[in-house]
């Protein structure tokens, strides 16, 4: 691993001033070698990447794994950063990347592929309601969240993670079936599924509570 | 129309709805969505329930936060580092190591070549056989050179002195 320069050597005029600094000051200290400049990016995005990452996977331990193997590859990537998107958006890549590539490798449960199928065959969205009501209506912020959380942690990983980069990364149909390595038109059926689905879940949540 | 068929034109146009919604349509087909809109009913539930649960969704992303102390979270993130800064070297030795023996190995093979092609004739040169090797025909060489054979190993081994 790389030193980073000791401060404690440096003249205090040329002290680094790591707290105040914007990401991309840090960015540039750190692909020098200066770790204290990289923790200090992990400490201010930490959240976020570990957030991203345990929305996709729902599981506390795979969640940190990924989050932190996402940080050690920044570190051994951060000569490629070049600034075209915000350090956090570059970070957020590499994490969700590292997630889809999990994902792939579990190849998770028998319900997902049966549900797969039947999304592919049109068969669940025929079952569904073709409005979709605002189930979100008169909820409170904190209880809402809370209830989206719920929602999306049943939906299946395929159609979660399609969710996920559209609305959380702002990402296009493209960029995701790129990412992805599906069509654009399956990109559209799985965020069209995962909605209705969303949609559904919150009402169902909301009509458990109130019983 | 059959059945099969209205299901399938009222999933494109499902999707056309939300594509509109997403705004991934150009000038031409947005227009086409928004007089749907404009005298389907269906189809404009459609688009406003799609567009409240995107600003729903969009506005309340689930807050998460590291279940670990921040020096706990870095240390772990710091062994990482380290243990695969310890591994680099080593596969960067590896690549260069295959990089030269692109070059080593044809190379190596074209002086063997060469070597043997140009070898003197019999006279006035002396062969040793190591006794660890099997008794090996007498091979040519210049009188100043030793040459072992095994031919149970398929070696030979030429010393120039």
């Amino acid at each position: 691993m790389n030193k980073r320069p000791s401060s404690a050597s440096m003249p205090t005029s040329l002290k680094r001033e790591y707290v105040p600094s914007a990401d991309d000051v840090l960015v540039g200290w750190a692909q020098q070698g200066d770790t204290e400049a990289f923790e200090q990016l992990v400490f201010r995005h930490r959240d976020k990447i570990y957030a991203r990452a345990m929305l996709m996977m729902r599981n506390e331990e795979e969640a940190l794994d990924l989050s932190q193997e996402a940080w050690v590859k920044a570190w051994q990537r951060l000569h490629q950063f070049q600034g075209d998107s915000s350090f956090a958006t570059w970070m957020t890549r590499i994490v969700i990347n590292l997630c889809l590539d999990q994902i792939r490798r579990q190849k998770k449960t028998r319900s997902e592929s049966i549900e797969q199928l039947e999304e592919d065959a049109g068969g669940v969205e025929r079952q569904m309601p073709v409005e979709i009501i605002n189930p979100t209506e008169g909820l409170e912020k904190t209880e809402l969240r809370r209830r989206i959380d719920e929602a999306m942690s049943k939906l299946t990983d395929a159609h979660r993670a399609v969710l996920i980069m559209h609305e959380f990364d702002g990402l296009q149909y493209k960029e995701i079936a790129d990412r992805i390595g599906i069509s654009i038109g399956t990109v559209m059926s799985r965020l069209f599924y995962a909605r209705r689905r969303l949609a559904s879940l919150l009402q169902s949540l909301r009509r458990e509570r109130a019983e | 129309m059959t059945q099969i068929s209205q299901t399938i034109m009222k999933t494109e146009t499902c999707l056309e709805i939300q594509a509109y919604v997403d705004g991934e349509l150009d000038a031409s087909r947005r227009a086409v969505v928004e007089r749907l809109c404009a005298t389907d009913s269906e189809a404009r539930q459609l688009s406003d329930g799609l567009k409240a649960l995107r600003s729903a969704v969009r506005a309340n992303e689930p807050e998460i936060h590291v279940p670990e102390s921040r020096e706990f979270y870095w240390s772990q993130i710091q062994r990482r580092m380290s243990a695969a800064s310890a591994t680099a070297p080593t596969t960067d030795t590896g690549a260069a190591w295959t990089q030269w023996m692109r070059w080593l190995v044809p190379m190596a093979g074209a002086a063997a070549v060469v070597s043997l092609l140009t070898l003197p004739g019999r006279e006035g040169q002396t062969t040793t056989t190591l006794a660890s090797m099997s008794p090996a025909p007498t091979y040519s060489a210049p009188a100043s050179s030793v040459i072992y054979r095994s031919d149970t190993d398929g070696v030979t081994v030429h010393w120039i002195n």
